[in-house]
């Protein structure tokens, strides 16, 4: 084995025997293949194309994003800065490698997308052709791959913070699936712009599906449509000047650590002086869980969505509750995240041992899943004034609305934190959870009063009491838990 | 060629004139230096200020006639580096982490292969070359680390604390490692275990507060403490009187109910008698002495 591929080796080393990281990459393929084919199954190559890699790609930004966002602070908080600088090998060439490294692994997902769909097609519909798809791969997929991933490295390093590099690229691919502006298809990063711009037909007054609309809404709908794409072709524009620009600014950040000064990039500077900061006591627990980090995750992508939301006052009804209701359910994704740390994040750095041994092993998660839980009340709570502001809907339905199904996911991540004692296993099997309950199929199915609402285009037909049962179980799930803290010994020694 | 480290007037002042290093005047010859000082003393800021990781407010530092700061690139390709806390791949073996720091310091080929061959022989992990590392004991990680930074036979070595929470037999076996590197080599130790220094160092200082309060042999060093350490037999209430007012470094009950116990400092009047003074007992006393003011 030569020296450069051990080196690649070593950069992209964390991202294999890592079960969370497999299950992304599956993902992407998943979901591009299920909400692709069945959004486009009828229509030519070319739209399946298009269609395919923009939901593969909806979920590659944000997996991209995640993974590179901690590029340069996991090697710090590993302490290898200390060795790479003082070998004397290069900042671009460090920083090359990594993206490089992250950007490879994700283009197999998108590869195995255009080859085992062509496959499909040729199985299922007598013939299709390899060109569309290895184009959807290359203009739609591989931009938001390299955009994202340039972006969240730079974000994410130059904030010193990996939740803040991935909730500001939260906030502009919120934006993306929400309805909004054409002019915001400029800076779109779902890859929908891009799949419109060069894979979709724009819509047509002719159009069957037009002709039983009436006649001011099917125009409005057309010249939507016609500003939409003529946004975005600019959109692959931004898409290349803001990876540029990441990358510059990146580079130069490091550049000026490696010559001048790398306090920043020695592991434990930041920290020391982090903990210098005093903290009531019944606050330093939240330390280890890094709570504060998730729940500002959480506050950034829903209040992100609200704004949205109120920006949207003066589109039609439909469109804003389509807008609102997608805010509400994020908010179970987002907290998931914050309870899957609970526990686990102790975990992880071996501090669990020591609670073992306090006379109430639980009292300190108990004080965490408090902090976390209020953190979630004022999120739905601060939904609930916009929705009422906004439409006029009923308060107590709305609060009930957004913070029944985060209890309930929250529970499941909490438990699953619990018994897992892995943060990332944990968070991900609540992510992919979350996910599946918004597939159209399974969302039929699991539409119960109080659950409903999981689902983002769900109609509101249940009022506050229906939903207690699903807010029981939440609670039901925290306490089993905290009951499982005291028996499940495979976390403690991890 | 000798080769020698010197740092003039080395300072560095962090954020909120926060003096880690205060003017660090030092000469350092081929052998291995030891650095010793109390946690938080600037240690480790000193010796990463000497890894050009760090700039120093003020002052200077060069290696072989060459500011280490302005030839940067060539320095560093002379120089090894084990950190305090350095981060290994758990997923790489042993072998794949030595032909990594090799592609660091831009050792290719057939030489990397060689050289990763003789390295791994030298820490003594061959048999263990093809494990992943997560499965390593802290000692195994320690070499590795040391493997590591021995990878193009740098010609300033420096090592901050690599025998913390070794077992006696991996920390006789990390010496003669660093023993054999110091033969055409400066080796700066950075450590807390005086009996590292004092079995392997040539010379060593001490930093306290940010200064440096020593710069001297073992043997000078120690005998600096002459005329300040004493023994004494006495019962365990004047022990008790006598922690409060000296540093008593070591204690043990006799059979007869009474205490033998060493200080250091000024004579206490309870029967003691002078005794040859060892590292630790040279080392406490300067701790206390340099907050004085004093030197050595």
């Amino acid at each position: 084995m030569s020296s450069a591929a051990v080196a690649f080796k070593a950069e992209v080393g964390f991202l294999w025997k890592s079960p969370a990281r497999v299950v992304c990459l599956l993902l992407v393929v998943a979901v591009g293949m299920v909400l692709g084919m069945s959004n486009s199954w009828q229509g030519s190559d070319k739209k399946l194309a298009g269609d395919l890699f923009q939901f593969a790609a909806m979920v590659a930004g944000l997996v991209a994003c995640g993974w590179s966002a901690g590029l340069v602070l996991d090697d710090r908080s590993a302490c290898r800065f200390e060795t790479v600088v003082s070998s004397g090998r290069g900042a671009a060439r460090y920083l090359g490698a990594k993206l490089s490294a992250v950007i490879a692994v994700l283009l197999l997902p998108g590869l195995a997308l255009a080859f085992g769909s062509l496959v499909v097609c040729i199985v299922l519909r007598g013939s299709a052709e390899l060109a569309p798809f290895l184009a959807g791969f290359a203009f739609v997929y591989l931009p938001i791959v390299v955009f994202a991933s340039c972006f969240g490295a730079c974000a994410g390093t130059l904030t010193r913070s990996r939740m803040v590099g991935i909730a500001l690229f939260a906030m502009l691919w919120v934006a993306g699936v929400l309805y909004l502006p054409p002019e915001a298809k400029v800076v779109d990063v779902t890859g929908e712009a891009l799949n419109s711009a060069f894979f979709q037909e724009g819509v047509s007054p002719d159009d069957a599906w037009l002709q039983d609309v009436p006649e001011d809404v099917a125009r409005e709908v057309v010249d939507f449509d016609r500003a939409s794409r003529a946004y975005s072709r600019y959109n692959p524009l931004f898409l290349g000047v803001g990876a540029i620009v990441s990358i510059a600014a990146l580079l130069m950040w490091l550049l000026r650590r490696w010559r001048v000064d790398a306090s920043a990039l020695v592991a434990g500077v930041r920290a020391e002086r982090f903990l210098a900061v005093p903290l009531p006591p019944c606050l330093l627990v939240l330390r280890a869980m890094k709570a504060g980090k998730l729940t500002a995750l959480a506050f950034a992508v829903l209040l992100a969505g609200a704004a949205f939301m109120a920006a949207n006052v003066a589109s039609s009804v439909d469109a804003r509750v389509e807008s609102g209701v997608l805010c509400v359910s994020l908010a179970p994704l987002a907290f998931s995240l914050a309870y899957a740390g609970v526990y686990a994040a102790d975990a992880k750095v071996g501090t669990c041992e020591a609670h073992r041994c306090l006379p109430h092993p639980g009292r300190p998660y108990a004080h965490r899943l408090v902090f976390v839980s209020v953190a979630a009340l004022g999120t739905v709570a601060l939904q609930a004034v916009g929705f009422q502001g906004v439409l006029g809907m009923d308060f107590a339905s709305i609060l009930m609305m957004g913070l029944a199904p985060t209890l309930f996911m929250g529970g499941i991540a909490y438990v699953l934190g619990v018994a897992t004692g892995s943060e990332s296993a944990a968070a991900t099997i609540a992510a992919a959870l979350w996910a599946l309950l918004h597939l159209p199929p399974v969302a039929a199915v699991f539409s119960l009063p109080g659950l409903a609402w999981l689902y983002p285009f769900a109609v509101a037909d249940a009022g506050w009491a229906a939903r207690l049962p699903v807010l029981a179980v939440g609670l039901a799930l925290f306490a089993l838990g905290q009951a499982l803290l005291g028996k499940t010994e495979r976390p403690l020694v991890k | 060629m000798a080769h020698m480290l010197r740092l003039h007037g080395v300072s560095k002042t962090y954020a909120g004139n926060i003096r880690a290093v205060e003017d660090v005047v030092l000469e350092i010859g081929q052998g291995i230096f030891g650095l010793l000082g109390p946690n938080g003393a600037g240690k480790t800021t000193l010796i990463r200020l000497i890894a050009t990781l760090l700039k120093p407010t003020a002052g200077s530092i060069e290696f072989d006639g060459c500011d280490t700061l302005r030839d940067r690139r060539r320095f560093r390709a002379r120089l090894g580096y084990l950190p305090q806390r350095f981060g290994l791949y758990p997923n790489l073996t042993a072998r794949d982490h030595i032909l990594y720091y090799a592609s660091l310091k831009g050792v290719k080929g057939r030489e990397a292969r060689e050289e990763t061959e003789r390295l791994l022989a030298a820490v003594g992990l061959s048999a263990d070359a093809d494990r992943c590392v997560g499965a390593f004991s802290g000692g195994m990680k320690q070499r590795v680390g040391i493997a590591g930074a021995l990878v193009g036979s740098p010609r300033l070595l420096v090592v901050d604390e690599p025998t913390a929470g070794l077992d006696p037999e991996e920390r006789i076996r990390f010496r003669s490692i660093l023993e054999e590197a110091s033969r055409d080599a400066v080796v700066i130790l950075s450590t807390h275990i005086l009996q590292d220094v004092e079995l392997g160092c040539s010379r060593l200082a001490v930093v306290s507060r940010g200064r440096l309060v020593a710069d001297a042999t073992p043997d000078e060093f120690v005998a600096s403490a002459q005329g300040s350490v004493w023994e004494a037999i006495a019962s365990p209430q004047i022990l008790d009187e006598l922690k409060r007012v000296r540093t008593v470094t070591s204690v043990k009950e006799l059979p007869d109910g009474t205490m033998r116990m060493r200080y250091v400092g000024e004579a206490a009047k309870i029967g003691e008698t002078p005794v040859d003074p060892q590292l630790e007992d040279a080392y406490v006393n300067l701790m206390q002495t340099s907050r004085q003011g004093a030197c050595v």
